[in-house]
This record gives C-alpha cells, structure tokens and sequence, in this order.
C-alpha cells in the first residue's frame, strides 16, 4: 500500500536506528489484480488454485451474462444479480430458470471477494468457485437455479461450437482439447466477481477521501449514529466493508460473520426451518436463527431485505432494531430496543443510503 | 521513490544484519541484548483458566460459569532493573505483537471460546539489555493513541482481528473477557476508550482513555497470574435482564450499570477513564 511504503520510507530518512523490514511477502502489493481497488482496502484472500488474470476476468464476465449457462438457456447469473442493484435482483425471493421459488433473498456481489462464506448461511462454502457451483447444479429437492446437473456437455458443447467465446477460453486456460470446460468457466466466473470492488460512496469521499462537504449534515448525523452506542449498528456492521464477516490476504482470525438479529423468534415451534439459518448446517443450538451478516455498501439499491425479503424498505429495517426485533432469547444481545427519535431514524436511512457508489451501479 | 542515501543504506544494512528492532542496548559494550518472556497464568480464583471448563462461585450470587473468551492488549512494557531503574522491553515483532504492542490471547477456540481461531499467547516476547535483573514489571494495558485508531480491515495483525475492534473512532477492545452462565447468556467485560469522535483526515480523539497501567514486583522465577474472578465479583451473571436491556457486563460506554466495578477490579476510575490506585486481576505468582 502506497500509504505504508511512505510510512517506511519516512522512517529511514528520519532516525540512524531503523526497524528491520518485515520479512513477510508485501501483501498490500495489489499491483498484480486485473482490477483496481481504493487504498483503503486490503488485498483479498484468493485461492492459489485460481490466480486471477485479465483474460480470466473478461471471460468471465462475459460467462457471467451468458443464458447459455443455464439448461433451458433462460437465465445466467445476471437474471438474479444486475448491475443496477449492486447485483442483486430487486425481489422479495428470486425464481430459477423452471419455475422454482428460491427461498433466500438474491444476495448483493459488492466486495464479495472478502466475504469470508458465501450465501445467507452456509460457513462450508468459503470460495467464490465452490459457490458457483450452486446455482449451476442445484436440483431437486433443492430449487433448480440454473438447472445444469444432467445437462454438462451439452452446456460445454455450446460454448465450444461458439468461436469468440472458445477462443475466450483459450486465452485464460490454455489451448488444448479440455479449455472449454464448466470448471474453467467457474473459475473464471469467479475471478470476474473478485472484480467488483466497491470503495466509491459519498461516505467514502467524506471519511477516506478527506472532503468534509461530500455528506450532508442529514448523513454526518446518521454516520455518527451508526457508529455509536446509540444504534449500535457498527458491532456488526463496522469496518470498511460494513460487515464484521471478511477475511483478508492477512487475516490471522476469520470471523465466522454469522448473527441472529432477531427478525423471527426461533424458539417458535411453528417457525419454518428455513428461517433456522446455520443451525441448519451446524446442529449446534447457538446457531438457531444465524445468517450471515451482509455488507451494507449500496444497501440503498439492494432491498427488499433480509435472507427471505420480508423486509421490504431501509425505513422498515430501522424500524425493526429500534423494536428489538423479535426480542427472541437467541438473538444477539447487541439487538435490542434503541431509544431513537423519528428525527434520528431518518438520519441514519439517509446514512445508509450515502453507502451506495454510483460508478458500482452504472449499466 | 526517492533513491536511498548511502548513511540511510548503510544503517538499513546494520539493522538487517542486526536482526530484530533497535534497543538503547544496542551499543551496550556488555553484548547483544538478552531475550526476555513475561509469562502469564489465567485462572479462575484457584482453578486455571481453560475454554470449555466450568467454575462454581462466579459472580454477586456465586454461580456457575464457563469462559467466552480471554484476551487483551498490552504496550509500553516496561522491566524495572534491581536499581530501581526503567527499562523498556522491546518487543519482537510476530503475528501477536507489533509495533510495541502486544495481544496476548488465552482463549483457544473450543467450549463456548466462539473465535474460531486455536491459537493462543500468553506471554510477552521481547529484549532487554545483557545482564538486567528484573525485579519488577510495568505494562499498559489497550493500545497507545497512535495505533487505536486504525481500520482493522486492512490492518496489520494483531491489529486486524475484527471481533477485538470496534470501529476507526472507538477504535479496539482492550480487554475482552466472557462468561457464559448455564442459560447460555452472556456477561461481557469489553473494555477500551470511550467518547470518541473524528476522522482519518482530521485525527481522532478521545474523552475517556480508560487504560490501566499495572505494576508489579516480579522476578525471572515468577509468572504473572491474570484471575478473571474478581471482574465479575460484583456484577449479576445471572438474573433476567430489566426490559430493553439486552446487554449483561460492561462494554465501557456511559451509564453501564456494572462498569464501574469492572473498571475498578483492573484499576480504571469509571468516573474519569484515569488509572485508579489498586487492581484485583493481576499479581505475581512463583512458577
């Protein structure tokens, strides 16, 4: 990071007694990723099996918005991640490309790179490669996504009859007979997703970039809120992804990320078990009613909210920890009734909406 | 970047031959300065500390408890010689210290320790000039001003655990100790500076420090033992919390009812964030 090497370089010049260089590989050194990231992020953590190259992030983007992916060639990723919304879909629950309801809400992409598991509740899938997969090959009894369990070579024979895209394929993996293969499309979908690194709000401009006139006063009250014991929104929500659920090119300790916010009382014996959360996967009771804490950048295009949708406005999700929510004894302590004025909900909707990065979102 | 100087080359050689960070007994003429570890011993009254244990007798009613964690930063370590003199502690710099701060971490991710990491540190690593006696030591407990208020984020370890952090302002847990009563709820102690405002550009600053500085009469031949017992002494661990309160501890913001008597058991003065004369955590123990 250029900040730091400043840093070092200050301290050389400055004292006859220098401290010795770090003798760790410089993981601030970004300049090697096809895409550009602010300063004030750090490197993502990127399975060694899958360096990310150009050629590999433009197929995949392309791969990315490719009905071609789906058995019936009705969707891609894009039908339920658009640009628009920070690649999430603008509906309460998405449909696959059968007719399938999908229980879980379609997640916002923004900085997914440093999300430490992937999907609403799931702390087994920890790479963007093995997500992929999800979608891909979900079939019944799950909801059937794009729907290609029983349909590989015929998806692979398409792409490999269609010059561009093969030659695509080529240029990332290499030129033999086995290039145009799902496993190299996901690990180019992949590398295409670590590219959509979002730094660029009008908070940012305000706190990272030094411009104390980029928030209204509106915003500058609702940050302060934000990060305050009065909201208590930052134990969460905090750092420079606002969520506490990353992981890093350096991260020593990775956080779990998994809370429950008390949006249903899952002591309720009438619940239905999708709202159980990561209980589902771990069958340890603390789990009941966990998901994954998403990161709130661009949460202003990203509703409805929550892992089922049911939380339709940025007002209506205020308004739920200012109640405490279900005020269920498995919910995190941290959510509980909030003494806030009308005034001060509103600051902090307007907050959050200051988190949303216009270059991010443009078509 | 500007090209080095030869005088600034010549002492970057020296440093990296010379190997870990500069001491003042760098040109001690006794010799290369001499390894020292402060080690530390948690326990629970007279039981060791261990994640996944249970201790009877915790608390205002004397109930029983398991540990949710156990961790804390340190800096400004400071070994007091047999004259009487201060001596600073260098630290060597690994994945639990930097930059003259330490963590030291005692919870190994298993019972109700929820971190997900096994690693521990339980003592302080660092040089001191040939031939120092200790007879005593000083520490700090948190952070010093100039690294409390970094992004965890991108941070470099140990400042980049994201659950011993608060935010850039409030900035890191000091202290961060749990215990779990057989309901399953929490009692926190988390413990770092309060009232803060600012901005990278602008700084930071806070109105209440809140860090203790401990000192104890120590030799080579002794630990340093850490019992979490009298923290929670005073404070309730187990009745059902009044309405709306959904937090039992002290997180160290204004008007937490059981602040002031966590404070005081590791020597802060809730009322003002000043260290206070007496602590109950810390004292010495012959290995």
């Amino acid at each position: 990071m250029k900040r730091v090497s400043k840093i070092i370089l200050l301290a050389l010049l400055s004292t006859a007694c220098v401290p010795s260089p770090d003798d760790t590989v410089d993981i601030d050194d970004v300049s090697d990723l096809p895409w550009a990231q602010p300063t004030y992020f750090p490197r993502p953590r990127i399975p060694t099996d899958n360096p990310p190259t150009l050629e590999k992030l433009t197929l995949g983007r392309a791969l990315f918005h490719d009905v071609r992916l789906s058995e019936n060639e009705t969707q891609s990723c894009a039908s339920c991640h658009l640009v628009e919304r920070a690649f999430s879909d603008g509906k309460r629950l998405p449909t696959g490309s059968t007719g399938d309801l999908v229980p879980r809400n379609s997640m916002g992409l923004a900085n997914v790179a440093w999300a430490t598991s992937l999907t609403w509740a799931n702390p087994l899938l920890t790479t963007l490669e093995g997500q992929a997969l999800v979608p891909l090959f979900a079939d019944h009894p799950d909801p059937i996504e794009l729907g290609i369990a029983t349909a590989v070579d015929d998806v692979e024979a398409r792409l490999a009859a269609d010059a561009d895209i093969s030659a695509a394929f080529v240029a990332a993996f290499g030129d033999d007979d086995d290039a145009v293969t799902i496993e190299h499309a996901v690990q180019a979908i992949a590398t295409y997703e670590r590219s959509l690194v979002s730094g660029d709000s009008k908070y940012d401009r305000y706190f990272n970039g030094g411009d104390s006139e980029a928030l209204t006063d509106l915003e500058k009250q609702g940050l302060q809120l934000f990060f305050s014991e009065r909201a208590e929104c930052y134990h969460c929500h905090g750092g420079a992804f606002f969520t506490s659920a990353i992981v890093t090119a350096d991260s020593v300790v990775t956080e779990r990320g998994f809370e429950n916010n008390g949006l249903y009382d899952v002591d309720d014996a009438a619940l239905p078990g999708e709202h159980l959360g990561l209980f589902n996967v771990t069958a340890v009771d603390k789990d009941r009613g966990r998901f994954k804490v998403p990161g709130l950048r661009n949460v202003g295009v990203t509703g409805p909210y929550m892992h089922d949708g049911s939380v339709a406005t940025l007002e209506d999700v205020v308004a739920h920890y200012v109640k405490g929510g279900a005020l269920s004894a498995h919910q995190n302590p941290l959510v509980k009734t909030l003494d806030l004025t009308a005034a001060e909900q509103t600051a902090l909707v307007a907050f959050l909406r200051a988190l949303t990065d216009d270059t991010f979102i443009a078509p | 970047m500007k090209t080095i100087t030869p005088f600034v080359a010549a002492s970057l050689f020296t440093s990296l031959v010379g190997g870990t960070a500069c001491t003042p007994g760098d040109t001690d003429p006794k010799g290369d300065p001499q390894e020292i570890a402060i080690p530390f011993v948690a326990r629970v009254g007279d039981e060791a500390f261990a994640c996944g244990d249970s201790y009877a007798g915790i608390g205002k009613d004397a109930v029983t408890i398991t540990p949710g964690d156990l961790r804390f930063y340190v800096f400004d370590v400071t070994v007091i010689d047999d004259a009487g003199n201060d001596v600073a502690v260098t630290l060597v710099d690994d994945t639990f210290q930097k930059d003259g701060a330490a963590l030291l971490d005692f919870e190994d991710g298993t019972g109700a320790c929820d971190t997900g990491s096994p690693d521990v540190n339980t003592a302080i690593r660092g040089t001191i000039p040939a031939g120092t006696t200790m007879t005593a030591v000083r520490f700090t407990i948190g952070l010093p001003e100039r690294l409390n208020h970094l992004d965890a984020t991108v941070a470099e370890a140990p400042f980049n655990i994201p659950s011993m952090w608060w935010a850039w302002a409030s900035g890191y847990k000091f202290m961060k100790i749990e215990a779990i009563n057989d309901a399953d709820d929490v009692t926190y102690f988390h413990q770092g500076s309060t009232g803060c405002d600012g901005t990278p550009a602008d700084g930071f600053t806070c109105a209440y420090a809140n860090r203790a500085t401990v000192e104890l009469a120590l030799t080579s031949a002794q630990d340093i033992a850490l019992d979490i017992k009298p923290l929670f002494a005073d404070v309730d661990v187990e009745a059902p919390l009044a309405e709306g309160n959904g937090l039992r501890g002290c997180m160290s913001f204004g008007g937490d009812p059981d602040c002031a008597s966590m404070f005081g058991a590791v020597g802060i003065t809730y009322e003002d964030g000043e260290g206070a004369p007496t602590q109950a955590v810390f004292s010495a123990t012959s290995r």
